[in-house]
């Protein structure tokens, strides 16, 4: 869950407009307005530098970038090596690579 | 509601008739003004406008003021002038570049246009837009912005925008619609007249208007309407047939952008009747049904606008006066 947290830490701290609410995972950050454009811009830059994942335009999708739980997956999936995603399920980074 | 493809026609005879009483009622009654004003631009926007309020006031009561700057297309200004002789009033020209570079605007605006294309150079012929993912419908595709710029040569390269670039982009490019407010409200004070707004109800509603800039006005006669439906009072008031034909334009940036292009993502005829429907709760599978679309892409379309709406509600909010207790309350999407 430690991705999880760390984007969650980054939407609150930075993005998140509502006060004294904690957010949820799985809430749709269209849906309940805790995102706007520009946040989705800062998720992009912040995905990019926090976890050296390269972000491609047609990849910011509503099922990428719509939810903490939806860009976390995003995430493992984009430090997954391409020939080891189809055969293992995605999983948290060992200790090493983790920030 | 029930919802069918000619949802949003409306009498042109009728909604002008009744337009033209709001003017006439309102601009000497509740703003004790005696003309109008009016920003033209060559659009089919301020084209109807300008016609509603020369039938409210006749032309010697209406002022109609052309405001280009450097980016703007000369095709604009030919444009506006031949409306304004059409509707026999006389324009006043009032070129707003001196007051943007007093601004400012294009230095700060390239600054951060360079960060992303350190080539860029505006002095040798680049130009540069901004622009949305055009696939609304078909993919789930979020409002990010990408920059495109125009090489002299013709050859075009677009990045995806950084938050930081684009907020630098957008402040400075805003400078633009603040110029001309101030610009309206100075003949509108010379001659004791009313701002005659502009801006259509996509345009309002939707978020794609400056906050102090277009959006401020005395009267919004063609707020209520969507694009299509200003577009069936253009012909009906016979606006000149290039005015009709052109494809609406950003008129911000120095490259040719439309607004489907920069803010819209839809055709306005799709846009409209999805809206209107999105608007009146029209479930889903009936509006797929009637405008021959899947629900999915119809879903991604409600979820726009409602995005888009809730997104800039602020820009439509008068300033909070903290001594009322609702003033942080979040809006009802």
């Amino acid at each position: 869950m430690q991705i999880e947290n760390q984007i969650r830490q980054f939407i609150l701290k930075n993005l998140y407009f509502v006060p004294d609410e904690t957010l949820d995972d799985d809430s749709s950050f269209l849906d309940t307005g805790v995102v706007d454009s520009t946040g989705v811009m800062e998720l992009v830059t912040f995905v990019q530098a926090e976890f050296g994942v390269t972000v491609e335009p047609r990849e910011i999708v509503v099922d990428n970038f719509d939810s903490v739980s939806k860009l976390a997956r995003f995430v493992r999936r984009k430090r997954t090596p391409p020939e080891t995603n189809h055969l293992t399920p995605a999983r948290e980074p060992s200790g090493a690579a983790a920030r | 509601m029930q919802l069918i493809k000619n949802s949003l026609k409306l009498d042109p005879a009728a909604e002008t008739g009744r337009i033209v009483q709001a003017l006439r009622r309102n601009v000497p009654g509740v703003l004790r003004r005696r003309g109008a004003v009016v920003g033209i631009s060559g659009g089919v926007d301020s084209a109807v406008v300008l016609a509603l309020c020369v039938r409210a006031f006749g032309p010697g009561k209406v002022v109609a003021v052309m405001m280009p700057d450097r980016d703007s297309s000369p095709e604009s200004e030919a444009l506006a002038r031949q409306l304004a002789r059409q509707f026999e009033v006389e324009p006043v020209l009032e070129v707003v570049t001196p007051a943007l570079e007093g601004f400012d605007c294009y230095r700060r605006r390239d600054e951060a246009i360079r960060r992303v294309f350190p080539d860029y150079d505006a002095g040798c012929g680049y130009r540069a837009k901004l622009v949305l993912p055009q696939n609304l419908l078909d993919a789930g595709t979020l409002n990010f912005f990408s920059l495109t710029i125009i090489a002299p040569d013709g050859s075009e390269r677009t990045s995806p925008l950084p938050a930081r670039e684009f907020l630098q982009i957008v402040a400075a490019s805003n400078l633009k619609q603040r110029t001309r407010m101030a610009t309206l409200y100075y003949h509108a004070e010379l001659n004791n007249f009313a701002v005659v707004g502009t801006a259509n109800k996509n345009e309002h509603d939707l978020g794609f208007i400056v906050k102090y800039g277009d959006a401020a006005v005395d009267i919004k006669p063609i707020g209520h309407l969507y694009k299509t439906q200003v577009y069936q009072l253009a012909a009906y008031l016979n606006i000149p047939e290039a005015i009709r034909q052109r494809p609406p334009t950003s008129d911000t940036y120095s490259a040719s952008c439309t607004q489907e292009e920069f803010f819209f993502r839809l055709p306005f005829e799709t846009l409209d009747l999805l809206w209107f429907a999105q608007e009146h709760e029209v479930p889903e599978a009936e509006t797929a049904r009637v405008m021959g679309l899947t629900e999915t892409q119809v879903r991604r379309a409600y979820s726009d606008f409602a995005s888009k709406a809730r997104t800039t509600h602020y820009l439509r909010l008068p300033p909070l006066d903290l001594n009322e207790s609702p003033a942080f309350a979040v809006p009802t999407p």
